[in-house]
């Protein structure tokens, strides 16, 4: 096992309504089948519960957690959740993102309050729990972030908020590794492409008035590596990759989980 | 471990550091091997890695095209597949532009380009004579080097072959991504691979500690993991990537 008695903090562990694996959740499956011990982190306590039960039925270890992200307290109660149940926190997984559901939308139609609401959810939240985990993790002179970014970074995005939100948590991850890494704290971030989660596929069903099939058709086409989307699976085992002591020298990078969208031509 | 069981991988340059490290770690992870290299001997001293694994071994000349078609066909013999390609074998001039010589640059190009091109050629067009399994008709991992991107000190032809090994690997993703084709780079920093003289004069070796955010330099096994990771099936969605493993130096 390769996360065997470590501790993760898995933010965003719930998952959207819909059909399928989300990237949080696929994540805390993989990280609790490999060993480790995660708190499952959501505003949504229900959702974070059936992850939390899904991993109990492979006799793994976790414990659902509340927490609304946009509060700097809740974020603080999180880490102190996990840091009071299990002496230590390894692994911060930050995976909480909106874009269409959180009221994004092109620039003229952008609103103060959905930009606000997308920057909190978005950005402040990866940042703020950063803060409260890293004091931990220097003390234990050891631990690994991963923040979830996308691939709007890179290749073409209409929505205002989740392309400049998504963009600056690439940069933050470099900064909180180079400014980290004296203490043996590693920080990485994974931009995932087109995906086949509920997120993504169901949320633009519903906004546009779509089936699902067909939402699913359109991005599939536009996936260079096998005309196909990824899974939460996907991003789930580049996170255990970077979690696991086998990365123990990459920090600061950014790796797409992207089926090659980013050396995608015309 | 086994997370390359049932798979069947070609690794260059795999006589020593790096490439040495590739084949011990895939070995323990269940795939079937063949070494190539020039030679058998061991830059960092040692048994001949092939013995250690007891696995075949073909010396050759990765920028020789008979050497590289006959290599990829005696890969796939024992399984009838080739699954994974890791194209590690690599020279350098240690020398500034000025003091290059024309026969030092075509050098490097012929195994640090040339034999990437070549072997690149021959596994994907293997590959693509194979079915797709678990998602993949085959992959290639491709070593980079950070150099390329950031300058290489006074190694100019090494600096210019590694950044087209990047654009090699970003080419045969985007090209082949269609036929389930999967094509990654891993780009090492300062990697402590065992080898003595210019690769750890003191002012390298300084300079490479100032410049990486992590307390320690790499091994020869960082950059295995990161292959291990992209030849096997948990990373069936990422191609096209260059995958630094540099305690942090390109993000300082």
């Amino acid at each position: 096992m390769r996360l065997k008695d470590r501790v993760a903090i898995v933010v965003g562990a719930g998952q959207s309504p819909g059909e399928g694996m989300g990237n949080g959740r696929a994540t805390a499956l993989t990280f609790a089948r490999e060993g480790a011990k995660v708190l499952c982190v959501d505003h949504n306590l229900e959702s974070a519960k059936e992850t939390v039960e899904m991993i109990g039925v492979n006799q793994g270890t976790a414990v659902a957690f509340k927490a609304d992200v946009t509060r700097g307290d809740d974020l603080k109660a999180m880490v102190d959740e996990a840091h009071a149940r299990w002496g230590r926190v390894d692994i911060l997984h930050n995976n909480v993102g909106v874009s269409l559901s959180g009221g994004d939308a092109e620039l003229l139609d952008i609103t103060e309050e959905a930009f606000d609401r997308c920057t909190a959810i978005n950005l402040k939240s990866c940042i703020f729990a950063a803060k409260h985990v890293i004091p931990i993790m220097r003390e234990q002179q050891s631990g690994v972030i991963i923040n979830i970014s996308s691939m709007a970074v890179i290749t073409t995005y209409p929505y205002v908020a989740y392309k400049a939100t998504k963009a600056a948590m690439v940069s933050f991850t470099e900064q909180l590794a180079y400014q980290n890494a004296q203490y043996g704290i590693r920080a990485n971030v994974i931009l995932p492409g087109l995906m086949n989660t509920p997120m993504a596929v169901d949320t633009r069903a519903r906004t546009f008035k779509k089936s699902r099939a067909e939402v699913e058709a359109e991005r599939d086409s536009k996936v260079p590596l096998r005309k196909k989307m990824g899974t939460g699976w996907d991003v789930a085992n580049a996170a255990l990759f970077l979690a696991s002591d086998e990365a123990s020298f990459i920090t600061g990078v950014t790796l797409p989980v992207d089926g090659g969208a980013s050396v995608r031509r015309g | 471990m086994n997370r390359l069981a049932g798979k069947t991988a070609l690794i260059t340059g795999a006589s020593s550091g790096i490439g040495r490290a590739i084949a011990k770690k895939f070995q323990a992870e269940g795939a079937t091997l063949l070494l190539m290299d020039i030679t058998e001997a061991v830059v960092e001293g040692g048994e001949p890695t092939h013995r250690i694994l007891n696995v075949p071994f073909f010396q050759g000349d990765v920028s020789k095209e008979a050497d590289v078609e006959e290599a990829v066909r005696q890969a796939a013999l024992p399984t009838g597949r080739l699954d994974i390609v890791v194209n590690d074998a690599a020279i350098r001039s240690a020398k500034k532009l000025t003091d290059t010589s024309l026969e030092e640059w075509n050098r490097v190009m012929e195994v640090n380009v040339t034999g990437v091109f070549l072997m690149c050629r021959a596994a994907v067009r293997r590959m693509l004579t194979q079915e797709i399994r678990n998602e993949a008709r085959g992959r290639i991992v491709n070593i980079s080097s950070q150099h390329g991107m950031i300058s290489s000190p006074e190694d100019f032809s090494y600096g210019v072959s590694k950044s087209a090994v990047v654009y090699i690997t970003r080419q045969i993703a985007s090209d082949y991504g269609r036929d389930s084709i999967i094509c990654n780079a891993v780009a090492p920093g300062k990697i402590l691979t065992g080898k003595t003289g210019r690769a750890i004069e003191p002012r390298f070796i300084d300079y490479s500690h100032a410049r990486t955010p992590l307390p320690r330099l790499g091994r020869s096994e960082d950059v295995a993991s990161a292959a291990l990771f992209l030849a096997s099936d948990e990373a069936t969605f990422i191609t096209g990537e260059n995958l630094m493993v540099d305690g942090g130096w390109m993000a300082n």
